[in-house]
């Protein structure tokens, strides 16, 4: 992977040029972080032409690594304001990676109204008129460029919400059945896609040779090792295999962290009507798939295909998050409601948890019952999808949602919704929700692993005690992560198994030539996260901006019936490293 | 010598583990009376899931060793480790 294809939509040029030397060894987030920490201004409208939408594939990715194959999507957010990489599946980081694609760089911006496709394939990277894509969703999308380019290709793309730079919009990447289901949902990166003029990239590595791999027996055993953890672990080898993400909704639910009703309560009475458990008997009874892989080559396979009632495809199973934002944080309890809104955000082009937090405090208002799903699919559709105002108020997010209809309880940190764990039940996750400097955000530093799995050691949730270290571990381990392609879910076996951890940079080492070791990629993750909260604080981000909303230090939470209470100061010392 | 008493628990498998209630999922706790003194590794006996299966137990949502004592009206969720992850500390490799 040594070029970088710069896309400027000022002038509609294209150029392929080979990585700068300050790039060179990065790969996924460390790259576009850098990319964005370097070239964009951090005062900049994230809608502006000063703005810059970067997409990389990961170090690993488009090799035969297990898990390999995931795309980070970087740019200054419309919905935090600060830096922010978001993460999808799919098969297009694979693909860039064969086409030797360190980073896409879209920058500039093409005149109002114009809407381009970009065509990259073996020796080729061009711009084309999109205009007949105009305000489609991203499904019908995808089937008029296909009838073009074939179901072989990946593509990239935004849907109406991208398109009206509503700051919930998504990236979404095409899965192995060609649909667009896997999204890079969070702080708006549609938004930025949309405001360059970019509807879809079309990623075509036909001819391509898979990426060079310099010592390839040390390769082949280290991704033996890796895969061999990965299946031996209990929950990457059996839990998300066999229930996928959604087997956290019951165990959430008994640990009393799960947000109900807008974060009003910690347990959802209907929790078992959503949970992973029984999306798999409707799946199973419906003749969908129940095990199912996101990309080629992952051995987890935590993905799902749901069928409606008729038995005809309808989505992808919903994720845990998109299942507890949309479910007990709205009341909801239909497995089906919940199923076509997600169908519903993938094809308008929206971040699943964004939308369901919106939905919640829009209940919260009055304005919608706490129940309504039919409502909820009627906003969706008609207001949001339309691009109608409440459409976009409610697209714009969260605390856009709270602030138009007047409700106080809007839980945001840096105006990016919290995701599916209540911070007063499990404080390591208000830890990272108050620090991440992605805004709130599960994935950063996802301490559920300790606090409640039992994965990498144990720390009682209720607890203020080694919360902020554990955090602060587990952030740096995951910016590491995230730069090298491989799927977090693939942290539970390396936090329990020193031999998994090992053949991550065993892998690295043999496909480059290199000699990293264990402190390298400790290094690694901490540069990340100082690149990035150095550009938030030129963004003017301040510490007070790590703090989660007073509600959470003043409501106690039930069952446990506690509040938040991890001191500012501690909270100021997470990344003291 | 003083009576034996019983306690009333109320108890939910996940997972794997409904399967020991006969059920594919349940949705509705169990209601058990059980000898008041019993213990959660009792209990799992009780209900016949072999030890190696059980990882994690909620009791009124705090998570309890296998030796906790049960009284009367709690509410107890049991894990596989597919949900639960491992009981043994662990060594965090990366980090
Ligand atoms: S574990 Fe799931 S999300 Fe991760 S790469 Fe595999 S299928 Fe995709």
């Amino acid at each position: 992977m040594d070029k970088i294809l710069r896309v400027n939509m000022s002038s509609q040029s294209v150029k392929l040029e080979s990585i700068p030397a300050e790039y060179v060894g990065l790969g996924g987030r460390a790259l576009t972080s850098k990319i964005v920490a370097l070239e964009v201004p951090p005062l900049c409208h994230p809608l502006g032409p000063e703005n810059k939408l970067v997409i990389a594939p990961g170090l690993l990715s488009g090799t035969t690594a297990p898990c390999s194959g995931r795309l980070s999507v970087g740019a200054k957010s419309p919905l935090t304001g600060g830096i922010k990489e978001s993460n999808a599946g799919g098969t297009a980081a694979q693909k860039l990676a064969r086409l030797s694609i360190a980073a896409i760089v879209i920058e500039g911006q093409a005149p109002p109204h114009a809407l381009w496709n970009l065509l990259i394939a073996k020796n080729k990277a061009e711009l084309l008129p999109a205009k007949n894509l105009r305000k489609k969703g991203n499904y019908k999308t995808i089937e008029i460029l296909s009838k073009e380019y074939g179901e072989k290709v990946s593509y990239i793309t935004i849907g109406p919400a991208g398109e009206c730079l509503l700051s919930a919009a998504s990236v979404a990447v095409t899965d192995l059945e060609n649909r667009p289901t896997r999204h890079a949902g969070r702080g708006g990166l549609g938004a930025v896609m949309g405001s360059k003029g970019v509807k879809a990239i079309i990623v075509d590595d036909r001819g391509a040779p898979a990426p060079a791999i310099k010592n390839v027996e040390a390769f082949r055993q280290a991704a033996k090792t890796f895969a061999d953890a990965l299946r031996r672990h209990p929950i990457t080898g059996t839990g998300l295999p066999t229930y996928g993400t959604n087997i956290l909704t019951n165990v959430i639910n008994e640990s009393g962290g799960l947000p109900t009703r807008n974060f009003s309560a910690g347990q959802f009475e209907d929790a078992s009507r959503v949970s992973g458990e029984f999306q798999r008997e409707i799946i199973l009874a419906r003749g969908g798939v129940a095990t199912h892989a996101c990309h080629r080559g992952c051995v987890i396979r935590c993905s799902r295909i749901y069928m409606d009632k008729n038995k005809k495809y309808l989505t992808k199973g919903p994720e845990y998050e998109t299942v507890w934002a949309n479910g007990p944080n709205c009341g909801i309890n239909d497995l089906d409601v919940i199923a076509r809104l997600d169908r519903l955000y993938d094809d308008i082009g929206l971040d699943s948890i964004e939308m369901g937090a919106a939905l919640g405090v829009l209940m919260q208002s009055g304005f919608l019952r706490f129940g309504d799903g039919k409502g909820a699919i009627k906003l969706m559709r008609d207001e949001v999808g339309k691009g109608t105002p409440l459409g976009r108020t409610l697209g714009s997010g969260a605390a856009v949602t709270g602030q138009v209809f007047g409700v106080a309880h809007v839980p945001v940190v840096k105006r990016q919704a919290l995701p599916a764990y209540d911070p007063r039940a499990i404080k390591g996750i208000g830890v990272t929700y108050a620090t991440s400097p992605m805004g709130a955000d599960h994935t950063a530093g996802y301490s559920i692993t300790a606090n409640v799995l039992g994965a990498g050691g144990r720390v009682d949730p209720l607890r203020v005690e080694g919360q902020v270290e554990l955090s602060r571990n587990l952030q740096i381990a995951t910016a590491a992560i995230d730069s090298t392609g491989l799927c977090l879910f693939v942290a539970f076996p390396v936090l329990d198994d020193p031999a998994a951890f090992q053949a991550i940079y065993q892998m690295i080492n043999a496909q480059y030539g290199l000699s990293l070791g264990p402190d390298n990629i400790t290094s690694l993750g901490k540069a990340v996260l100082n690149l990035e909260r150095d550009f938030n604080k030129r963004a003017g981000f301040a510490p007070e901006d790590d703090r989660l909303p007073m509600f959470f230090e003043t409501e106690p939470l039930p069952p446990h019936n506690l509040v938040f209470n991890v001191a500012a100061r501690d909270l100021d010392s997470v990344f003291n490293f | 010598m003083q009576e034996e008493q019983n306690i009333t628990v109320f108890v939910k498998l996940y997972a794997i583990l409904a399967k020991y209630a006969g059920v594919p999922i349940m949705h509705q706790p169990l209601r058990l009376e059980i000898p008041a003194g019993t213990r959660l590794l009792q209990l799992f006996e009780r209900l016949g899931i072999p030890d190696d299966e059980v990882k994690t137990a909620f009791v009124n949502s705090t998570m309890q060793p296998p030796e906790y004592v049960l009284r009367e009206g709690d509410h107890v969720g049991i894990f596989p480790p597919v949900g639960g992850g491992a009981t043994e500390h662990s060594v965090c490799g990366i980090i």
